[in-house]
């Protein structure tokens, strides 16, 4: 039995991309991206929007960017060993390793997915992730809370869904990113 | 002269409210969660059991009610509580910000005041060396924080998603520098402070 957790970098007032759609201003630093990898460790099969996916791309082959920090290749070691799942009803083919193609977001896959797989699944996109919280298929909620406003973009929670949560793990960073983790009350 | 500062409590999700707020009902439908940290655990409007805070919630709550000279509230805020019975709860002057000034209750326990401009010079004339805590409504805290006015800033995140209600930063377009204080940690709330660079 598996969980699924949703992680999210997103500003102050909730959003994972400005209007321009930018996003540089959530980039991790050193110390938030080695805490990323210590929580994506555990991680079996990820979860993926089109987007996210293409955005994602770029673990396939970090390894090999010169001069890379520890902590981004080690992220890159990561990626590489999970496996993917990437939701899209217009991608043909895909150029990274142990990925599939969904065509639908399927609930009830994911809910066998879950009763089988022995690693945590990770869903990313928030999209995707506002599909599977609104499945109720989400057990667990971690938010990385970047202290930036940037006044409008794409939303990091879905509107129309409610849940109580409880509050797992606190964990401020010199940066000012505030991480939360939080377990969705069923 | 005091600082000037503003808190207030949102859902993960970023809402301040559920939907249908109003009075009787200030955080309202199913809002109650917002303020589990104020009361120290499960509590509703339609029932009188209040309970006290406790632990951080309590430490966070004193050390904000002992360092205020002065209140500022928004006109909605004043009504949705009732006008706190028509009695100033914080025994510091209390300014409630209206398009209607003209309709200043008789006494002095509220101070009706034209415009939030106004209403922070003299909240901050009457808290001396004290701090002025502007505490709401959604729409008073953004208008101070876009306008500069406010020196620092508290989040109060309560663990639950609400999905609907009003949003704190819809009114927010420009983007604000923030400088990371601290964090403290309770059951109910987690409490974030920004020092907001100006």
């Amino acid at each position: 039995m598996a969980k699924l957790i949703y992680s999210v970098i997103a500003s102050l007032d909730g959003y994972v991309e400005d209007q321009q759609g930018a996003f540089d201003w959530a980039a991790p630093d050193e110390a938030v991206h080695r805490f990323i990898n210590d929580l994506e460790r555990p991680v079996g099969t990820y979860l993926y929007g089109r987007r996210m996916y293409e955005t994602m791309i770029y673990w396939e082959t970090a390894h090999a960017v010169p001069d890379q920090p520890a902590v981004a290749e080690e992220f890159s070691g990561i990626w590489l060993r999970a496996e993917k799942v990437v939701y899209s009803r217009t991608l043909d083919a895909v150029s990274t390793a142990r990925t599939r193609i969904e065509r639908n977001f399927d609930p009830d896959s994911i809910r066998d997915l879950k009763a089988s797989a022995e690693r945590d699944i990770a869903v990313g996109g928030a999209d995707l992730a506002g599909q599977a919280l609104s499945s109720g298929l989400v057990d667990e909620l971690q938010v990385f809370m970047v202290p930036a406003l940037v006044g409008g973009g794409k939303r990091s929670l879905p509107e129309g869904i409610r849940f109580d949560l409880d509050l797992l793990e606190t964990m401020p960073f010199d940066s000012g990113v505030v991480f939360s983790k939080y377990r969705l009350k069923p | 002269m005091g600082k000037v500062a503003a808190g207030i409590t949102i859902s993960v999700d970023g809402y301040i409210t559920g939907p249908n707020d109003g009075p009787g009902c200030g955080l309202g439908v199913g809002g109650e969660r917002l303020h589990y940290w104020v009361f120290g655990g499960p509590w509703r409007y339609d029932s009188p059991e209040r309970g006290e805070p406790a632990g951080e919630d309590k430490i966070w709550l004193e050390e904000a009610l002992g360092a205020n000279g002065a209140v500022i509230a928004g006109r909605g805020t004043y009504e949705a509580a009732g006008h706190w019975g028509d009695k100033n709860p914080w025994g510091i002057p209390v300014f409630i910000v209206t398009n209607r000034p003209q309709e200043q209750p008789e006494g002095e326990e509220f101070v009706f005041v034209g415009g939030l401009s106004a209403a922070i010079e003299q909240a901050k004339a009457a808290a001396g060396d004290k701090q002025v805590h502007v505490m709401g409504g959604a729409s008073i805290i953004t208008q101070a924080l876009a306008a500069g006015h406010v020196d620092q800033f508290t989040l109060i995140i309560a663990p639950v998603l609400l999905g609907a209600g009003k949003r704190l930063f819809d009114v927010v377009s420009d983007s604000l520098e923030l400088e990371h204080i601290g964090v403290r940690q309770s059951p109910f709330a987690t409490f974030i402070d920004y020092r907001v660079l100006h």
